[in-house]
């Protein structure tokens, strides 16, 4: 027959958890029930074993030193931590001044795309394409003006003598209007 | 009358600005969490490392503790899992084959006895660490640290049913194999 009380009853009375009424009531029942015996004889001897296994030293901890080393590690740590948010806080800095000086040269240095110059047209505004289509910078308008090859090279009959076979690529001069609401003359 | 938690008043007096309490926290508790510690990784030292990581944690943590919960049952959670992660990281050291261990065995007055005693230590010792990560948790805390069960299921964050049944599953294991060694002994006498 199959007793109703369960083994996890049977751990808590070898680990001394009950109270004193029904630590009483399972003894009495442990000397009539067989089945119960037989899981209590298992369990006492499988916590012998388990108490019998890697007993921790005593107190290894060591005391007050144990606290004066956990400051000790966070004073440390507070120290080299401190020194890293300097070191980012620089490097960011740096590398926002970096970015700012590269787009910033890139603009000076961009060329419009070769506008189609019609002889004798004197300016006309070029939409230039953006720098890059990730750092999406605004619109820049750049003014153009264009001045006809026999304008700039004198007299019409010098020209033609100094004329080259392939005509000149026309000077382009640029001002840059707007860039991202900075007005620049 | 209302017994008071004292960890609740020296957390109260931290979060006010005492160092001293914080320090009488962990002089409460530190025995304790490198004994758990211990029981995990086997480990004398990287035991104690493992200890005051928790207690460096406790610090940070501390100044936002709300009360909700016991500070004892954190600190048994946080030793869990540090000491899991530093065996994870170091599993390829046979963690119940330590120096430690060996010295522990010459000097133990039951050494004397023999080799059974030594084989039967390592051998449980083995099984232990085999057991499911549940199964072991729950008997580190239930047995070797003597919580109650309610107190275990708030560690691991379960139900105190869960806890028993754990438990059980754990022990039936455990005699399993100690009935097995038994027998064998018997049979080889």
């Amino acid at each position: 027959m199959k007793c109703r009380h369960k083994r996890n009853e049977w751990i808590g009375y070898l680990l001394g958890e009950l109270s004193s009424k029904q630590q009483m009531r399972m003894e009495s029942h442990l000397k009539e029930c067989m089945a119960c015996q037989k899981v209590t004889e298992e369990l006492k001897s499988t916590l012998t074993v388990l108490n019998r296994v890697t007993p921790p030293p005593q107190d290894f901890s060591g005391g007050d030193v144990f606290v004066y080393e956990i400051h000790h590690k966070m004073e440390r740590r507070e120290i080299v931590s401190s020194r890293s948010r300097r070191f980012r806080q620089a490097a960011a800095g740096l590398t926002i001044v970096l970015l700012m000086a590269v787009m910033v040269i890139k603009l000076i240095h961009q060329k419009p795309d070769s506008p189609v110059v019609q002889p004798g047209s004197v300016s006309h505004l070029v939409k230039a394409e953006p720098m890059s289509s990730r750092l999406q910078t605004p619109t820049i308008r750049l003014r153009t003006s264009v001045k006809p090859v026999s304008m700039m090279s004198g007299p019409s009959n010098v020209s033609t003598m100094t004329q080259p076979k392939f005509p000149r690529k026309p000077r382009i001069n640029l001002h840059i209007k707007t860039i991202s609401g900075i007005q620049k003359s | 009358m209302k017994i008071q938690d004292p960890d609740a008043e020296l957390i109260r007096e931290f979060q006010a600005g005492s160092v001293e309490a914080f320090n009488d926290l962990v002089r409460r508790h530190q025995a304790a969490v490198c004994r758990m510690a211990y029981r995990v990784i086997g480990q004398q030292e990287e035991s104690r490392d493992i200890a005051q990581e928790v207690f460096i944690k406790a610090h940070q943590m501390l100044p936002k503790w709300r009360f909700k919960a016991k500070f004892f049952t954190w600190l048994y959670q946080t030793t869990w899992n540090l000491a899991r992660n530093w065996r994870r990281k170091h599993s390829r050291l046979d963690y119940y084959e330590y120096i430690g261990e060996h010295k522990e065995l010459q000097t133990h007055p039951e050494a004397q006895v023999g080799m059974h005693y030594q084989e039967q230590k390592a051998m449980i010792k083995r099984v232990l660490g085999q057991l499911p990560k549940r199964q072991h948790q729950v008997v580190l805390l239930r047995i070797y640290e003597r919580l109650s069960v309610e107190d275990t299921a708030a560690v691991m964050q379960c139900r105190p049913g869960t806890v028993k049944a754990l438990l059980n599953q754990a022990m039936k294991r455990l005699s399993q194999i100690v009935k097995k060694e038994q027998t064998y002994d018997e049979m080889s006498a």
